[in-house]
């Protein structure tokens, strides 16, 4: 059985499929060229939209330092050749990166009140039992 | 329709570096199979530079 050391390993599942990987050789390079902005960008955002709380955690921490590097940049860029796209572009990223950590922080919380409940002994070993049983069936067949 | 074309990089700009920010936070942060550096994260950053330069947006 596997022990529970406090850390919470949460798998991130990467669904998206590999359908667009293309051929090798010469064709095969162009077309990766063309298809990997839309691959990457896609599989990326997919990959936000269904993070785990801890994962949030975690990615709102890198997009704070990202925006946050790109802003100085974005501000060098305004006051040096007046051009303000790079500084507005990240204005959003901060209020994302502030959303993500908070849910993430209740998501957590949320979690931590879920872990303690009340159960009886030979309740668990009824439920372990059926699982057992279920697997039995399954292996069988 | 030319002086919107000029001005269109400025409009589609700050989307498109949203975007690579967000990618950008990830794959330093979360870089997992598929989604770390790799061959598809530098295609993608080669575009965006090389399309904010043309544009004039740096």
């Amino acid at each position: 059985m596997r022990e529970d050391d406090g850390e919470k390993r949460v798998y991130s599942p990467d669904i998206q499929p590999y359908s667009f990987e293309g051929k090798s050789y010469f064709i095969g390079t162009i077309v990766s060229i063309v298809v990997a902005p839309i691959r990457i960008v896609t599989r990326i955002m997919h990959n936000i939209i269904v993070m785990p709380a801890n994962l949030q955690r975690q990615y709102s921490q890198g997009l704070f330092i990202v925006a946050g590097l790109m802003t100085a940049l974005g501000i060098v860029d305004f006051v040096w050749r007046q051009h303000w796209p790079l500084l507005v572009s990240q204005l959003p990223l901060f209020w994302v990166a502030y959303h993500l950590k908070r849910t993430a922080v209740r998501a957590e919380d949320v979690a931590e009140e879920q872990r303690e409940i009340d159960i009886d002994h030979a309740q668990v070993e009824e439920l372990i039992n059926t699982v057992y049983d279920e697997l039995d069936k399954i292996l069988k067949e | 329709m030319t002086a919107f074309l000029s001005f269109l990089p400025m409009i589609v700009a700050p989307f498109v570096l949203c975007i690579w920010s967000l990618v950008s936070a990830y794959v330093f942060k979360l870089g997992v199979r598929g989604s770390g550096i790799g061959f598809d994260y530098i295609v993608f950053t080669l575009v965006v530079v090389l399309g904010c330069v043309l544009g004039g947006v740096f």
